[in-house]
């Protein structure tokens, strides 16, 4: 659940470069938090989430501020902005000796215990706590996402063109703020503010290599989120560990694997490319080559190629090799190097290109 | 059409002038970016914005949409403000503005442009689709239609903003340096669009970097140095003593 909620929104983060904006909301959240529950004497959700909202708001505007007024970087603005929110918020939970919350639980959550803290409608058990908020909260969260799909889409790909036709980027950025605030509120009761910020980013950032489409993107990178979540979750209960840490862990593993493999901008499928067009370039060069060689009437050889092009004798053998095997060039009676009707015809793209 | 050629000074007989802007200074911090400007341009021109770097070329044009908050003075587009005339106008930035490996594809882009006439909530449908693959036709890209953008050149990703101006059907074309650093095909695409487009009474405002071209693309020119150095038919004001003044001392430029 919360992988789903937190990857939804998660991709137009990652597609604002807000990262780190998430980072400061997460923890800044705790100050609300902590307020809310010093205002009504206890954990209740309602008032803890309103109070994490403000919060999240707050970091949000004092961030802009900063960044708008001064000589600020965006990165700097927020570094300075969510510890100091986050240190008054640890400080009042210190003060808070009859009020039971501590960092601990904040920032590695308790997703062990949220099953148990169980919901009664008139004495009946009607499931985890943690479970219906939740589902609701994805249901605010998908249809935000589809009612303002457009809104969104244009004011995070070029905020001027919304501003010029009157789709207020400004408006959209702040409400979406807000679902980042309530998202990681809600969130972290459960499963705490490192967690949260491991199923904001990393699901999707793993989805923006894989495709390049946003409606896409946003559906693996909620699968992504699942799945994570779930190998997470088996790997805990098999070894004892942390649930919410090991959920990260095999987040940021499924993304590894995801970089590296990624069909077309992982890093393997880069290196291919990489090569293949190297050896495209070559294969010019060495074609490029030929024609003048035999225009000038000398002869080439592997030796001859080495020599003049810089490139071992191994390598220009085996492109030797290779034009003849496709037919670029062939050999008259005499042993001397011709280039074929393809092979000029290769020379002739190059050279017009 | 004959009517715009008959008569330059339409300006003056009380036609409501598609742009004006009064006394505007425009100042980011304490740094004055554009003083005093005070402007009238005509309708159905190609008009060039020229100046050295920094002389609020791009300023202007944001201004003119809003993006840029004015510190003194008043535009007004077909002698409204420009949040009411939204419609009329359409922008198209420079090309380092947005984020290419955004994923979506070109068509997208267009399709883009309708956004602002669909308003809030309505959502994108078959009819905006078809007008957005008509507008990339227009510019030569219909076989690249479902192309991430980042895979295509820079003189397509720039057609690809032309046609998403062409796809908001607008009055005035406010265009940042569309002609920088593109292919022959690119600029011969997008001038012989905007020549047909002024044909048929639409007004282009280019900021425009190429001086070499200006009195071969354009009709009238607006040049701009902080101050407004002088505006009008490029046959009269394009002259090398603006010139000198425009660039002062550092960066001489002949006329050929």
């Amino acid at each position: 659940m919360v992988a789903a909620n937190c990857a939804s929104i998660g991709v137009f983060l990652v597609l604002r470069q807000m990262g780190m904006m998430t980072d400061a909301i997460s923890h800044a959240v705790l100050l609300g938090i902590v307020i809310a529950v010093f205002v009504v004497g206890g954990r209740e959700t309602v008032p803890v989430i309103v109070g994490g909202i403000l919060s999240g708001i707050l970091t949000v505007s004092l961030v802009e501020l900063l960044y708008r007024s001064g000589k600020l970087k965006k990165d700097s603005s927020i570094g300075i902005i969510f510890p100091f929110l986050f240190a008054i918020g640890v400080i009042l939970v210190t003060q808070a000796g009859d009020v039971h919350i501590d960092v601990q639980h904040v920032l590695y959550g308790s997703i062990e215990f949220s099953p148990f803290d169980t919901l009664y409608i008139d004495e009946i058990n009607i499931g985890a706590k943690s479970l219906w908020v939740l589902g609701i909260l994805a249901i605010a969260n998908l249809s935000f996402i589809a009612i303002l799909y457009k809104e969104l889409k244009i004011s995070t790909f070029d905020s001027s063109l919304a501003v010029g036709v009157g789709l207020a980027p400004i408006l959209i950025h702040y409400l979406l703020m807000i679902m980042v605030a309530t998202t990681a509120v809600v969130a972290f009761e459960s499963v705490g503010a490192i967690l949260v910020i491991a199923f904001f980013i990393v699901p999707t950032s793993a989805a923006y290599l894989l495709t390049d489409r946003l409606s896409r993107m946003m559906l693996l990178s909620i699968t992504l989120g699942i799945i994570s979540a779930v190998i997470g979750y088996a790997f805990a209960i098999l070894s004892d560990v942390s649930i919410s840490g090991s959920m990260a862990t095999s987040a940021g593993i499924v993304f590894g694997l995801i970089w590296v493999f990624s069909p077309n901008r992982g890093l393997i499928s880069r290196w291919r490319r990489l090569s293949k067009q190297r050896s495209e370039i070559d294969l010019g060069v060495i074609l490029t080559y030929i024609q003048s060689e035999v225009k000038e009437g000398r002869k080439v050889t592997p030796s001859n190629i080495s020599n003049s092009l810089g490139w071992t004798i191994e390598y220009s053998l085996k492109l030797y090799e290779l034009i003849l095997e496709h037919n670029l060039a062939k050999k008259d009676n005499d042993g001397n190097l011709f280039l074929t009707e393809l092979g000029s015809k290769k020379v002739e793209n190059y050279t017009s290109n | 059409m004959m009517e715009h050629k008959s008569n330059p000074n339409n300006l003056t007989e009380g036609k409501i002038p598609p742009i004006e802007i009064k006394n505007l200074s425009v100042t980011y911090r304490t740094e004055p970016a554009l003083w005093n400007i005070d402007l009238k341009l005509p309708e159905g021109k190609m008009i060039a914005i020229v100046g050295p770097n920094g002389a609020g070329k791009s300023t202007l044009i944001k201004t003119v949409m809003g993006i840029v908050p004015i510190t003194a003075g008043k535009v007004s587009v077909y002698g409204k403000s420009y949040s009411k005339q939204r419609t009329k106008v359409a922008y198209v930035p420079q090309r380092g503005s947005v984020d290419w490996d955004f994923p979506t594809d070109a068509l997208d882009v267009v399709e883009m442009g309708l956004y602002g006439k669909l308003g809030w909530l309505r959502r994108p449908n078959s009819k905006t689709r078809k007008i957005a693959k008509e507008c990339l036709e227009k510019v030569g890209l219909e076989d690249y239609s479902d192309r991430q953008i980042g895979q295509l050149s820079g003189g397509q990703q720039q057609r690809v903003f032309v046609a998403r101006a062409l796809a908001q059907d607008p009055q005035i074309y406010l265009m940042d340096e569309p002609l920088n650093g593109v292919d022959v095909i690119t600029e011969n695409t997008i001038l012989s669009i905007l020549e047909k487009l002024r044909k048929e009474g639409k007004t282009i405002v280019m900021v425009h970097h190429d001086l070499q071209t200006v009195d071969k693309y354009f009709n009238w020119v607006v040049m701009l140095n902080r101050n407004l150095i002088a505006t009008g038919p490029i046959e009269k004001v394009f002259t090398k003593e603006n010139l000198d003044k425009t660039y002062q001392e550092k960066q001489r430029v002949s006329l050929r």
